[in-house]
């Protein structure tokens, strides 16, 4: 944001992550995740998307440097790392005896800021107000009072992201956000993120398989490809038929429609 | 007609203007209110138990062989010295310290059993799973078996002590394994299982050579029993329970968080590793004095948690206390039945605590709607 920072949003520098003796991120470097866009994390099964966001977030051990704004966030214990940079797992919430409001009140109250406050004296009525604004944009605010284990798969996972939401980080990085909703809440939620992340001028970085929500919906896109980041920058500039056939290895043309929306045609599988 | 197409369409339009049904219908103070309503309902269903707890104890003293009313029970307690010697020490030595065992092996069984269900993420998760009361019921055959003497320490102390060492120990040998494998949580359980195959095989090794008269000691250990319960061994248990609840209610915020999920608890902030070695470590000291006091009693630490759950819901504030308030009455009442059901003889409590838990378990359980 300022210009005496070396950097202004999420990068992570020369990482690598072992799993036992399998190494899966090779001294990665990625382009700097900037604040108030929304960025598309792309690539195939297994290319370390998942990898790349646990290790961003403090979840895995790396080798590596990871800085949001300047701060160097290997240096801060998980409590403190997570109210800086949120990540969102791809599991859903399991569905157990707790309403999503109270799910929604257990993420805020162990939040390090905190600490200190008994289960007595945390203020109730102000974290009510706001969960409950936030699963109103969700247009969930109906569920805040049903039981995890009564709500469907794509319900609790609107409830686990806003749960995130609620936390207020500076940066998001959402894995396949998603994945267990209806066409809809793809594009609605999409959509929403996009509107949050410029109005609170996060950093959200998620991951995606829907490559017409990223062309679409998404400012910028970055591909990883076998540990490796090969393209990243504006969606339309990046996905091109000829990267689509290395990375997804399937033969594609990208159409545009009268109203200048894009969309990609897959014509075959190599 | 005119009018009432008109009217139609009017009713139509203020539809159309009207913002989406479901975005209105939660009114803040609405929810606050029943938010509020779901607190209390919660503490008066915690108070209801407390006082079931307060009320098995209370007919614990009355019952009998010897029959006590409740005006000489209160005189015995408040005034010692003006009744029968006879009726103090029955009051004072024998109903007392056995009634009130009971409720605390109990709650310490049912706390430790929730917490452990929650850390190690598996319904079947018990104190007597991970084989902690198997090791102690074999620490006190050893002890028993081979006669250890130490100068100046009573036998039945070091019995005990002997007991906790290794149930203590074994636990620590679980984390320490599954910390050096990375292992995850059913490897834990299964690691858990080994032990208490493993100890089980000693233990009859131990029953095996043991003489007659150590046999009837031994039998204590693996059937549970509260006949030896003293002052002292409730005073250390009741103690330890006393400082250990308010560290697990300390965490109460982030198992709540643990239960929808590890990853998602980590994502969120909270230290896992940190929290399942602290929280072991609480189950260990519980499970392990509940096994050196009064033996192997099983199925309380597993029943305790699932009924509180289904009672007060799955915010660890509540069902922490509500486990531990569920096993102290299972227990409480299971005692009470083991000295009334067969008239002059003490049914040993751990045969009791399953016959008088499983129907009630089974009820809870099959009442369940079935998972999607």
């Amino acid at each position: 944001m300022t210009a005496d920072k070396p950097f202004s949003g999420l990068i992570a520098q020369n990482l690598t992550v072992h799993y036992g003796r399998n190494t899966v991120l090779d001294d990665l470097t990625t382009p700097c995740f900037p604040h108030g866009r929304i960025c598309a994390l792309l690539g195939p099964n297994g290319s370390g998307k998942s990898t790349l966001l646990r290790a961003m977030s403090g979840l895995l051990p790396v080798k590596g440097c990871i800085t949001l704004d300047g701060l160097q966030l290997g240096s801060l214990r998980l409590p403190e790392r997570s109210q800086h940079c949120l990540y969102l797992p791809q599991a859903l919430p399991a569905p157990v005896n707790i309403t999503a409001l109270e799910a929604m009140l257990a993420a805020k109250r162990i939040m390090p800021s905190r600490q200190g406050q008994s289960f007595a004296d945390a203020p109730h009525e102000e974290d009510i107000q706001a969960s409950l604004d936030l699963l109103k944009q969700f247009n969930i605010a109906h569920l805040a009072l049903r039981k995890l284990n009564e709500l469907s798969g794509g319900q609790r996972q609107l409830i686990g992201l806003a749960q995130a939401l609620g936390r207020q980080p500076h940066a998001l990085l959402l894995d396949e956000p998603l994945s267990a909703l209806d066409l809809h809440y793809q594009y609605a939620v999409t959509k929403l993120l996009t509107q949050i992340t410029r109005a609170n001028n996060l950093v959200t970085l998620m991951v995606l398989h829907d490559l017409n929500i990223a062309l679409n919906l998404c400012d910028l896109v970055c591909v990883l490809h076998e540990g490796q980041i090969i393209a990243s920058g504006p969606p339309a500039e990046v996905l091109t038929p000829a990267l689509l056939r290395t990375v997804y290895r399937v033969e594609a043309r990208i159409e545009t429609t009268d109203d200048n929306h894009r969309f990609i045609v897959i014509t075959d599988c190599i | 007609m005119k009018t009432h197409k008109a009217f139609s369409t009017a009713h139509r339009q203020a539809q159309d203007t009207m913002p989406d049904y479901k975005d209105t219908l939660p009114d803040i103070t609405a929810v606050q209110a029943t938010y509020r309503a779901s607190i209390y309902k919660r503490l008066f269903i915690l108070g209801c138990l407390a006082a079931g707890v307060v009320i098995s104890l209370g007919a614990n003293f009355l019952v009998g062989p010897a029959h006590l009313s409740p005006s000489l029970f209160l005189q015995t307690l408040f005034n010692s010295v003006s009744v029968p010697q006879q009726t103090a020490i029955i009051v004072w030595q024998i109903r007392m310290p056995y009634a009130l065992m009971a409720a605390c092996i109990g709650g310490a069984l049912g706390l430790a059993g929730a917490e452990m269900q929650t850390v190690l993420a598996n319904p079947l998760a018990s104190p007597f799973t991970l084989g902690v009361s198997a090791a102690g019921a074999f620490g006190a055959s050893l002890a028993i078996v081979l006669q250890w003497h130490i100068a100046g320490v009573p036998d039945n102390w070091l019995v005990a002590g002997c007991a906790f060492v290794f149930s203590v120990s074994s636990v620590f040998a679980l984390d320490m394994l599954t910390r050096f494998r990375q292992a995850d949580t059913s490897t834990v359980i299964l690691c858990g299982v080994a032990l208490v195959f493993s100890f089980q095989a000693l233990v009859a090794l131990m029953q095996f050579v043991a003489s007659e008269d150590t046999l009837q000691d031994l039998v204590f250990w693996t059937l549970g029993s509260l006949s030896r319960a003293t002052w002292a061994t409730l005073a250390l248990l009741a103690g330890s329970l006393a400082l250990i609840f308010p560290l697990s209610l300390r965490s109460a915020g982030e198992l709540t968080l643990l239960r929808m999920g590890e990853e998602r608890a980590a994502s969120l902030g909270v230290d896992v590793p940190r929290l399942r070695r602290a929280a072991l470590l609480r189950i260990s000291f519980l499970c392990a004095l509940s096994v050196a006091f009064v033996g192997v009693i099983g199925f309380v630490g597993l029943v305790a948690p699932h009924i509180a759950r289904r009672l007060v819901g799955e915010d660890h504030h509540f069902s922490l206390p509500g486990s531990l308030l569920t096993g102290a009455l299972i227990l409480s009442v299971s005692s009470l039945v083991a000295r009334i059901l067969v008239p002059g003889i003490v049914v040993p409590l751990g045969i009791i605590t399953s016959l008088v838990g499983i129907p009630f378990f089974l009820a809870i359980i099959l009442k369940q709607r079935p998972m999607v």
